[in-house]
């Protein structure tokens, strides 16, 4: 697994646990049948994939998730949709590929593709 | 009894698959596929890694052989909602042990609220509660599921 790719599953993996921890949505899908006892199982694989990240991103990521709740914004029309600013050109990622960006405007990670 | 008041289980667009395997993981990795192949997803690795990890929050398999796997993820494009279907069920790990037969893998692109997202996971539980639902689901042939998923009667 590369940097990037785990940098995503982390991403995917605190979309799920926001969801797991919020009492609202527990309640709502537990009266429908879902369980939620295995988020201390969810905790160390997170440590696990926090691990496989490149050092450089995690600390933008844990404080983005910290301050935010989203570790990873997105980009739309060259717009980052954390704080709005529109990216410089520069800031373009290869043509046909993908990647994670800094916003050098509101310092989150974008993931632009 | 023609069954008309099944209720559209969702206002996302929708794809049927017809499950060739038995496990979970295989299972997955199809209804990935699929969502890909209809661009509804792209880093299909990512999502079906993040699927993999998710089934072991707690379950997402209900019982009586029901199961809704979901995510919110990067990988995701447009908010959809797979069905994939087995007659001979798929080993889920459900706790009443009954395969699944039924699953509703509902996928929301990364920055939809948590909330939203939940509503839509919610909304598939409770439009595929009912066992002749299910049973229906089973016994149509596939325009018929797709239909009868998107609220008319097959
Ligand atoms: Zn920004």
């Amino acid at each position: 697994m590369n940097s990037t790719q785990a940098l995503l599953e982390l991403h995917d993996l605190d979309q799920l646990l926001e969801l797991a921890r919020d009492p609202e949505c527990r309640t709502r899908l537990g009266r429908l049948g879902f369980t939620f006892t295995g988020i201390p199982v969810l905790e160390r694989e997170r440590t696990k994939l926090v691990a496989a990240v490149d050092q450089r991103w995690v600390t933008t990521y844990e404080r983005s998730l910290a301050r935010y709740g989203r570790g990873i914004n997105v980009v739309r029309e060259r717009v980052c949709q954390g704080c709005f600013v529109t990216l410089p050109t520069s800031a373009n990622p290869p043509v046909g590929e993908s990647g994670i960006h800094l916003c050098e405007s509101c310092g989150r990670l974008l993931y632009w593709r | 009894m023609a069954i008309t008041d099944v209720p559209a289980v969702s206002s996302l667009p929708l794809d049927l698959v017809e499950l060739r395997h038995k496990r979970r993981e295989s299972a997955l990795t199809q209804l990935v596929a699929a969502a890909e192949a209809a661009g509804i997803v792209r880093d299909g690795d990512v999502l079906l890694a993040s699927l993999l990890r998710a089934q072991r929050i707690g379950s997402t398999a209900v019982g009586r052989g029901l199961a809704v796997p979901h995510a919110r993820s990067f990988a995701v494009n447009r908010p959809a909602m797979l069905l994939g279907r087995s007659a001979r069920g798929v080993d889920w790990g459900a706790e009443d042990g009954v395969p699944v037969q039924i699953v509703a893998l509902v996928l929301s692109p990364a920055a939809t609220p948590v909330g939203m997202h939940a509503g839509r996971v919610a909304g598939a539980l409770h439009e595929l509660r009912l066992q002749r639902t299910r049973q229906r689901l089973l016994d149509v042939d596939a325009a018929g599921a797709v239909a009868l998923l998107r609220g008319g009667g097959a």
